[in-house]
C-alpha cells in the first residue's frame, strides 16, 4: 500500500511558501515582547516558550511548519510519502543553504534527529520524537527516510517543533559556542542579542525569497504599559500580549490585531480527594460554570467558551458533541450539598478569571475558595497531584486532541506529572489507538469518544480559550498573526 | 587605619561568603527547579528529564554542587547560565555596567537638584521656600517610582515624542565598548553621536530615579544645615563677617558626612538593580536579570548575580566609610592614636 499524503497539502501552501513578490525598501521592524527569550539551540535545553520559538523561527526552519489553521505543510521537506504506514520518505529541498554558506541536505536531518533519538541527547523535546521514531536514515542527497514505530499520524506534528542547525559548523565549534550565535537556513540571520534585545538581519538568499525588511530587532519590554507607550510612540511596530482591557489603548497610528488562540483553560479537579472523588460533584463544577459570561466579561468577548476539552481548530474536535453546558439549578442542588470547604489554586496570572470561576461555585453553594500559589510552587503542586482543585491552562499548540491528552490523561506517558491524578484504561486504549493510526477518520470517531469520556468522568471543567491580542502599528504592511504564536515576517514592511 | 581598613577587608570576605552559601541554599530550597520549571508544557519523559539534571550537574548531592560552585567562583567563573546558555559572567557585567550607568546618572541628577533644595529650605527655614521644596521633597518620595516612570513615559515619550520609551542603547548605534558605561565610552571614543543617543535613553529612568533620591538627599542634609547653622562656630564666622558663600561652604562641609552616608547606603541598594525601574524602562539591568533568573530558576545566574550585587554593595559601603573618615576630622584624629 502506497500513500501519498501531503501533495495536497504541498500544492495548497505553495503560495504561502514559495518566493513572494514582495515590497521592498523597508525600514527596519521592531518587535517588543514580553518575556524574555531563551537560548536558541534547537537542540540544547532549555526549548523556550512562544517568544523564544518566534524569533528562533527567524533563524531556523524546520523539515515542515504549521499553518494558521495548525496543519502541517511542507517547509524543508518538499514532499512526502508514507509506506507500509510506517515508512516516511521525505523529499528535500534541493536549493537550501545554512547562513555560513553550508549545505542543507539529507545529511544534516539524519544528524540532527538521531541525536535527538540519542537517550543523552540535551534537548529538551526529544521525548515525543523517541516514543514515535525508529531510525532516521539519509537515503539519498535530498532524501531522508524515517521508520516509525508504530504508524505515527502525529509526526509531521511533531518534526514541525524540531527546528534543523547546520551539521559541520556544530561538529567543528560545539553546540556551548553554537548557542552564542545560532546559524540556520530561515529567511533572517543572528547578528547579535544582549541583555533586553535580540537583532536579526535579512538572509538575501533565503530559499523562500528574499524578506522584504533588513533588520529584524526583539525587545523585550516586560511592562505592558510601556510595550503600549513603545507602540504608540512608533519606537516598535508589533507589540505581543495584549489583554483584552487594553484594546481601547490601541488607537490613532496602531490598532488591535486577534488570532484564536491555541490555549485551553481549565478548572482540575483532584479525583483522589474530597469533595472532587465524587463524579457527580465534577459534573456538578462543570454545570456551574456560565462560560459566555467568563467570555464576555473577563475577555471583552477576545475568547471562546470551551464546553469539551477542545477548541474548534484541533483535530479530534467534535461540535456535535455537547459537552458541559451552564445549568444552574442543576448545579446548586449538587454543589450545595457539600460540606468539604474547596481549595482552588491558581498562579497570580490566571487570578482574575479563578475568581471569577470561583464566583460562579460559591453561588451554586459550594463553600470554595481561591488560593495564589507562585509559579514554580503551582507547578509542584499540580504535577505532584497535590492540589484540590487549581484554574490552569494548557497550550496545544498541535493543534491535535493527541497533544492535549498524553501530558494529562494518559498514564503510559512515562514522566511524574500527576494533575488531577485521573487515569482510565479505556482513554489510555483510544489514546494509544489514535496515536498509531494514520487513518484519520477512525481517529476523529477516536477522540469523540475520548472527548465524550473526559465530558462524563469531568476531571476537567473546561473554561475558555482567548484569543491572542497584539498591537500592530499601522505603518506595517504584509503582517498578520498567526494561531501558532509564530511571526512570519518574510513580507512584513514599514516605509521608510 | 591600616588596621581598620584590613578588619573592613576580612568582614567583607566573610559576609561574602556567607551571601554566596545563603543564596547558594535558598535558591534550591525553594519550590521548583530549573529543569522543571522550562520543561512546562514539553513532553518529557522522567528518563530525559534524568538525562536534563545530569547535564546540569543537579543530579550531584548538594555539598558536592556547592563545593564545584565556590571552586570555580575563586577562580572567577560563575558557571554558564542555564536559560541563556552563556557564561554568567559575560550576562552579569553588562548588566551591572547598565545599572551602574542609570545609578550613577540618578545620583548626579539628584545631588544637582537636591543639594540646592536643602540649602534653600534650610536657609528660609520656616518660611514659605521651605514649605514649598519640603511638599516637592514629599511628593517626589511618597510617588511610586513606577508610576512616576509611566507617567514620564507616557506625558514626554508618548504625547510629546521628547525621550524613548525605554531600552539602553539601540542597536543601530555603534559605539566601542571599553569601559562598559556607554556614557563614558562615548566621551573616550568621540563619538558625539553615540553620546546624545545614550543620553537621550538615560534622561527618562535617570530621572525617575533621581526623584525618590532627591527627596532623601534634601530632608537629611535640610536637618544637617539647619543644625551646623546653630553651633557656635558658624555664629563666630559670621560675627568674623566671612560672606555668606564662605559660610555656605563650611555649613556644606560639616553637614555633609551624615549625608554622604545614607547616600552612600542608598546607591549600594540602587546599584542592586532597582527592578520596577528597569522593568518599567526595559533597562537591561542586574535587577531584571536577577528576577528573571528567579523566576526560571537558574541558579548559576541567581548566585552570580546576588554576589555581585553584596560585592557592589560592600564595596559601596567600603567607599563611604572611607570618604567619611576623610571627610571628618573628628574620625580621622580619633583613628590617629
Amino acid at each position: 500500500m502506497r500513500k501519498l499524503i501531503g501533495v495536497a497539502a504541498a500544492a495548497l501552501v505553495a503560495a504561502l511558501v514559495a518566493p513572494v513578490a514582495i515590497a521592498q525598501d523597508s525600514a527596519p521592524l521592531y518587535i517588543g515582547q514580553a518575556v524574555k527569550p531563551t537560548q536558541f539551540h534547537p537542540l540544547l535545553a532549555p526549548p523556550g516558550g512562544r517568544e523564544t520559538r518566534a524569533i528562533k523561527r527567524q533563524i531556523f526552519d524546520a523539515l515542515v511548519v504549521q499553518g494558521d489553521d495548525l496543519r502541517v505543510a511542507p517547509q524543508l521537506a518538499e514532499s512526502w510519502v508514507v509506506t507500509d504506514d510506517k515508512v516516511w520518505v521525505l523529499k528535500l529541498r534541493e536549493d537550501v543553504k545554512f547562513h555560513n554558506g553550508e549545505v542543507f541536505n539529507a545529511e544534516t536531518v539524519a544528524f540532527n534527529l538521531n541525536r535527538m533519538l540519542n537517550p543523552d541527547s540535551p534537548a529538551a523535546n526529544s521525548s515525543t520524537l523517541r516514543t514515535l521514531v525508529e531510525s532516521v536514515v539519509a537515503s539519498g542527497e535530498y532524501e531522508v527516510t524515517i521508520t516509525t514505530k508504530v504508524p505515527a499520524p502525529t509526526l509531521l506534528t511533531t518534526l514541525a517543533f524540531v527546528e534543523l542547525p547546520p551539521k559541520a559548523l556544530i561538529e567543528e565549534i560545539g553546540d556551548e559556542k553554537f548557542a552564542e550565535h545560532p546559524v540556520g537556513t530561515g529567511p533572517f540571520e543572528f547578528v547579535s542579542r544582549d541583555g533586553s534585545t535580540v537583532v536579526l538581519k535579512r538572509n538575501d538568499s533565503y530559499w523562500g525569497g528574499k524578506p522584504a525588511s533588513p533588520e529584524i530587532t526583539f525587545q523585550t519590554i516586560p511592562e505592558l504599559a510601556t510595550r503600549i507607550a513603545a507602540l504608540k510612540a512608533g519606537e516598535i511596530h508589533i507589540a505581543d500580549q495584549i489583554p483584552p482591557d487594553q484594546i481601547g489603548e490601541l488607537t490613532g497610528d496602531v490598532a488591535p490585531m486577534t488570532v484564536t488562540g491555541t490555549r485551553l483553560y481549565y478548572l482540575g479537579m483532584n479525583v483522589n480527594v474530597a469533595p472532587f472523588d465524587d463524579v457527580n460533584i465534577r459534573r456538578a463544577v462543570g454545570k456551574a460554570v456560565d462560560r459566555q459570561l467568563l467570555v464576555d466579561s473577563i475577555y471583552g468577548g477576545q475568547a471562546r467558551p470551551l464546553t469539551t476539552m477542545a477548541f474548534p481548530e484541533m483535530f479530534g474536535y467534535d461540535a456535535n458533541l455537547a459537552g458541559f453546558t451552564y445549568d444552574a439549578a442543576a448545579a446548586k442542588e449538587v454543589l450545595s450539598a457539600v460540606t468539604v470547604p474547596v481549595k482552588v489554586s491558581v498562579r497570580q496570572v490566571d487570578l482574575v478569571l479563578a475568581q471569577a470561576t470561583v464566583g460562579f461555585l460559591q453561588a451554586a453553594g459550594l463553600k470554595a475558595e481561591v488560593e495564589v500559589v507562585e509559579d514554580a510552587a503551582f507547578g509542584d503542586l499540580t504535577t505532584g497531584g497535590n492540589a484540590q482543585a487549581f484554574v490552569s491552562s494548557w497550550g496545544v499548540a498541535e493543534g491535535d486532541v493527541d497533544a492535549m491528552l498524553a501530558p494529562h490523561f494518559w498514564s503510559g506517558r512515562g514522566d511524574k506529572r500527576k494533575y488531577t491524578n485521573y487515569a482510565n484504561p479505556e482513554i489510555d486504549r483510544i489514546f494509544e489507538a489514535g496515536r498509531s493510526t494514520t487513518d484519520a477518520a477512525k481517529r476523529q470517531e477516536l477522540y469523540h469518544e475520548a472527548l465524550s469520556i473526559l465530558v462524563d468522568d469531568a476531571p476537567w471543567a473546561p473554561l475558555v480559550n482567548p484569543s491572542e491580542i497584539y498591537g500592530v502599528s499601522t505603518s506595517m504592511t504584509g503582517w498578520a498573526p498567526s494561531s501558532t504564536g509564530m511571526y512570519r515576517l518574510n513580507a512584513a514592511a514599514v516605509a521608510k | 587605619m591600616l588596621n581598620a581598613m584590613i578588619s573592613k577587608i576580612v568582614q567583607t570576605v566573610v559576609v561574602l561568603f556567607l551571601v554566596a552559601v545563603v543564596v547558594f541554599l535558598l535558591v534550591r530550597l525553594t519550590p521548583g527547579d530549573p529543569v522543571d520549571i522550562f520543561i512546562g508544557e514539553s513532553n518529557v519523559s522522567d528518563e530525559q528529564r534524568a538525562v536534563l539534571m545530569q547535564h546540569y550537574g543537579l543530579d550531584q548531592p548538594i555539598h558536592v554542587q556547592f563545593l564545584h560552585f565556590i571552586g570555580n567562583a575563586l577562580q572567577g567563573d560563575l558557571g554558564r547560565s542555564i536559560t541563556q546558555r552563556q557564561p554568567v559572567g559575560e550576562l552579569i557585567l553588562p548588566a551591572f555596567l547598565a545599572t551602574a550607568e542609570l545609578s550613577i546618572a540618578g545620583m548626579i541628577l539628584a545631588v544637582i537638584v537636591g543639594v540646592p533644595m536643602a540649602f534653600i529650605a534650610a536657609i528660609n527655614r520656616g518660611k514659605a521656600m521651605d514649605h514649598i521644596t519640603n511638599t516637592i521633597a514629599l511628593f517626589c518620595y511618597s510617588m511610586p517610582t513606577f508610576w512616576l516612570g509611566i507617567m514620564l513615559i507616557l506625558l514626554l515619550s508618548v504625547h510629546m515624542g521628547w525621550f524613548p520609551t525605554g531600552g539602553r542603547l539601540p542597536s543601530r548605534v555603534d559605539l566601542e565598548t571599553i569601559t562598559g558605561l556607554h556614557v563614558v565610552d562615548a566621551i573616550l571614543t568621540g563619538n558625539m553621536d553615540a553620546l546624545r543617543i545614550t543620553l537621550h535613553q538615560l534622561t527618562l529612568p535617570a530621572v525617575a530615579l533621581a526623584a525618590a533620591i532627591t527627596a532623601t538627599l534634601t530632608q537629611v542634609l535640610r536637618g544637617s544645615l539647619i543644625q551646623i547653622g546653630q553651633e557656635e562656630f558658624i555664629g563666630a564666622l559670621r560675627s568674623r563677617g566671612l560672606s555668606k558663600l564662605s559660610i555656605w561652604r563650611h555649613m556644606l562641609r560639616n553637614a555633609a558626612p551624615p549625608t554622604v552616608i545614607v547616600m552612600g547606603v542608598r546607591f549600594g541598594g540602587i546599584l542592586g538593580g532597582a527592578v520596577v525601574l528597569e522593568s518599567v524602562f526595559s533597562w537591561p539591568g542586574l535587577g531584571m536579570l536577577i528576577v528573571d533568573a528567579i523566576r526560571a530558576r537558574d541558579y548559576p545566574l541567581v548566585q552570580g548575580g546576588v554576589l555581585v550585587m553584596a560585592v557592589a554593595f560592600v564595596v559601596t559601603s567600603f567607599i563611604v566609610d572611607i570618604l567619611h573618615v576623610l571627610m571628618d576630622p573628628r574620625i580621622r584624629h580619633q583613628e590617629a592614636h
